[in-house]
């Protein structure tokens, strides 16, 4: 009988994990919290070479199998396309909180090419004032540079917080944005990816 | 102090350096400060930010699951020391990283001690925490399997950092909630915190690294190696005093006599201080044989 409680304690510990982080990863991925991860270069196509996904995918499992990605390149795991947030989904308490204050993060922007980059970073969402959070040290906040090359199949971090004004509200498309990878030293683009913020509640 | 007057009068100076070791534990691990979190990146040449996330215990935890996530510790050298280095002190000399340095346990069970009982659930002896804090560490594994999160979204260590942070005027983090950290803070700071007697339910029910030590500190005195909080038997006189004073809940009554949960146990050792009979003191572990173990490599035997 006490081995029966036990376990029956223990089984309330993991369902109560279980429940919570599936809760939670229903709003991060949709809306709260979005991490997403950028791969360059891309060869300056505007097609996006970006994914979102929680943990970000590899791609490559290996350094010795790199090649001239993104031509014939793979990714491990996760979908390509543009970063997309809908602050309609956001759970109620975010939504009595602070509704329109919103961040998106990536801890992967990650370098699938086969030389070493510095690179600058341009986020345009629609005149917004952005607010830039990394725990990189190598990093110039005022050219949003990096001031460490980014090695092949190594990463850099950003995190990004805005507040969407009044005027941008209230509307299905809030605001389609973009996010620019250059090389800091050629001045070349690397890759863009597109970021859409949609409020599916609101009405048109 | 009143509200604990007999407590304090016997717990002050104890508490007094429990609360410098937690600054200490502030200083060293924590922005803006994070001495060791910055010794270790500048040896390591890690170009990174010191912050408690450098030490994040719950990512390793969680990728027992997504084993090669580990990769990760090549950047970080950091989460490397969490996993080898607190487990094995507490296999040796107990999880004192819990009731001696980790600040987001310190904190809410100093400040629980400002809010009347009446005010408080009292769940000592009510609820045995253990299974459910391995279920919950279980559960943080399997989560990321079934399409969960659990681990940064229900993360009291990133609430003490922000905490940290907006004190010293860095306020950004701290300023941005989720509905998910919002829950998770509301349960850390006041239900299991403030409102909890001893401050420390969210560490009892909810911490997966305090799961983890606990694991190895009951290892440890199972086969007789380092340390731990014990209770001479022949000297407890079922006073109980033990058993309200501790944060842990890691003390109950069997038989008249107080015994030591040592999957519980968090090493602070207000316990062994506010014994009247001397009866709890922090021991060399014995064998099932009951012969003295070797001792632990640094450790010297007996009391």
């Amino acid at each position: 009988m006490k081995n029966i409680k036990l376990w029956s304690l223990g089984l309330v510990g993991l369902l109560f994990a279980v429940g919570f982080g599936r809760w939670a990863q229903s709003l991060f991925v949709v809306s709260e919290l979005v991490h997403f991860s950028v791969n360059f270069p891309s060869d300056g196509r505007a097609e996006t070479m970006s994914c979102c996904d929680i943990g970000g995918p590899w791609a490559r499992e290996h350094e010795a199998d790199w090649n001239d990605y993104p031509a014939g390149g793979v990714l491990a795991y996760g979908d390509e396309g543009a970063l997309v947030m809908d602050i309609g989904r956001e759970g109620w308490i975010k939504r009595a909180l602070q509704p329109y204050f919103i961040s998106i993060s990536s801890h992967w922007l990650r370098n699938v090419g086969i030389q070493p980059y510095r690179i600058q970073l341009e986020m345009e969402m629609c005149g917004m004032d952005l607010e830039w959070l990394t725990f990189e040290s190598a990093w110039d906040p005022v050219t949003h540079t990096s001031t460490r090359s980014i090695e092949p199949g190594k990463s850099f971090n950003m995190d990004w917080f805005f507040t969407i004004p009044p005027e941008l509200r209230h509307q299905p498309v809030v605001c389609e944005g973009e996010l620019r990878i250059v090389d800091a030293d050629s001045k070349l683009l690397l890759t863009e990816m597109p970021i859409k913020i949609l409020d599916s509640r609101a009405t048109q | 102090m009143s509200l604990y007057p007999n407590t304090y009068r016997l717990l002050s100076r104890h508490w007094l350096k429990r609360i410098a070791f937690f600054l200490l534990g502030i200083v060293l691990l924590y922005a803006p400060f994070a001495l060791l979190t910055r010794l270790v990146l500048w040896v390591t040449g890690t170009p990174l930010l010191p912050d408690a996330h450098r030490i994040c215990l719950r990512m390793p935890i969680q990728w027992l699951g997504q084993p090669w996530m580990y990769r990760t510790m090549l950047e970080q050298p950091m989460y490397l020391g969490a996993v080898l280095v607190l487990p094995a002190i507490a296999l040796f000399v107990g999880p004192l990283f819990c009731g001696w340095l980790c600040p987001a346990g310190g904190i809410t069970e100093y400040l629980s001690r400002l809010v009347p009982p009446r005010f408080q659930i009292d769940l000592a002896g009510r609820i045995n925490p253990t299974p459910i804090r391995y279920g919950f560490t279980a559960g943080l594994i399997v989560a990321a399997f079934v399409g969960g999160n659990v681990c940064c979204s229900f993360c009291n260590f990133t609430h003490t950092q922000n905490l940290i942070s907006g004190i010293f005027g860095h306020t950004l983090e701290l300023s941005y909630w989720t509905s998910f950290t919002a829950v998770s803070f509301v349960l850390w700071f006041f239900v299991l915190g403030l409102f909890t007697k001893g401050g420390r339910g969210w560490c009892n029910f909810l911490c997966p690294a305090g799961a983890l030590m606990g694991l190895f500190h009951s290892i440890g005195k199972a086969v007789g190696l380092g340390r731990s909080v014990q209770v001479n038997a022949s000297l407890c006189r079922s006073c109980k005093k033990c058993v309200s004073n501790c944060p842990a809940w890691a003390i109950s009554m069997k038989q008249d006599t107080a015994q030591v949960n040592s999957h519980m146990c968090n090493g602070c050792m207000d316990c062994v201080k506010v014994c009247p009979d001397k009866a709890i003191s922090y021991t060399t572990n014995r064998l099932p044989s009951g012969e003295p173990a070797p001792a632990a490599p640094g450790v010297s035997s007996g009391e």
